[in-house]
């Protein structure tokens, strides 16, 4: 813990803490966008009538990859792992083949905001703030 | 404004802030560093939000979200067609450091549940 002393970080210094580069910093941000119906990702889907909002019948790639956000950038509770929720749909409509590219860093930083002032979200990130409180120190 | 101490004799707050959105936004729109920090409770915190915010919120075990990382190294071994697919977005968007071991070593690895969904993956392969 702190043990009481109050620390601060900008958001360019924690996008560079994780590595995340200039580019990657000022690209699109997700959280400016509505949340997406997972019928407008529809070619994420093995069959396109099978995109009805659970990850079981994603196509190998992106249910790979949906996991992997799952447990690192965009970290989900609860008991239901098998729906795409909130912006789960942005994320993959983002990594299809010629899409635009968005900020990974800002992502997270957007998360963390909409986290914080929120009582219902379950709270995520903490062995990446751990990380940050113990390199700003 | 003059830091005001607090008296910490007399009088602490009892709140739930489990699903009181309106009470949390509130307390948040006060700069807590206004006031020393107070001496009664546990020394970790500051002042009786952050006290009873990690008491009645932060404490509760469904709350927090158990992260992993991701055993690039395993994912790099394993025999699945579309690793490479995936390998190369993750590195697009350079996500390897945060999602691997390097950075937040102390994580839960994720080693088995990517062994889960391989398989699952070639077996949804086979099954067509």
């Amino acid at each position: 813990m702190t043990e009481g002393v109050h620390y601060k970080i900008d958001f360019t210094t924690f996008a560079r803490l994780f590595g995340f580069s200039k580019k990657g910093r000022d690209a699109e941000v997700i959280h400016f966008e509505q949340h997406m119906n997972t019928s407008m990702i529809s070619s994420t889907y093995e069959y396109e009538d099978l995109a009805n909002g659970s990850t079981t019948a994603l196509k190998s790639v992106y249910y790979v990859l949906n996991n992997m956000f799952r447990e690192t950038i965009y970290p989900k509770g609860g008991s239901d792992s098998t729906s795409l929720r909130r912006f789960a749909p942005n994320l993959l409509a983002r990594i299809l083949p010629r899409a635009r590219p968005f900020s990974v860093s800002r992502f997270i930083w957007f998360n963390l905001i909409e986290v914080t002032e929120s009582d219902n979200c379950n709270l995520p990130y903490a062995p990446y703030i751990m990380y940050m409180i113990e390199m700003v120190r | 404004v003059p830091p005001t101490k607090y008296d910490n004799s007399v009088y602490i707050e009892h709140h739930n802030y489990d699903g009181a959105g309106y009470l949390v936004r509130k307390a948040r729109e006060e700069n807590p560093y206004v006031n020393l920090k107070m001496a009664a409770i546990d020394y970790r915190y500051w002042s009786v939000f952050h006290f009873k915010f990690y008491e009645t919120v932060l404490n509760i075990k469904m709350k927090l979200i158990k992260m992993k990382w991701i055993d690039f190294t395993h994912l790099e071994d394993a025999k699945a067609p579309e690793k490479k697919e995936v390998l190369d977005l993750v590195d697009k968007y350079k996500m390897r450091n945060i999602m691997s071991s390097s950075m937040t070593g102390t994580l839960r690895s994720w080693h088995n549940f990517m062994q889960l969904s391989f398989m699952k993956t070639q077996k949804r392969q086979f099954t067509g």
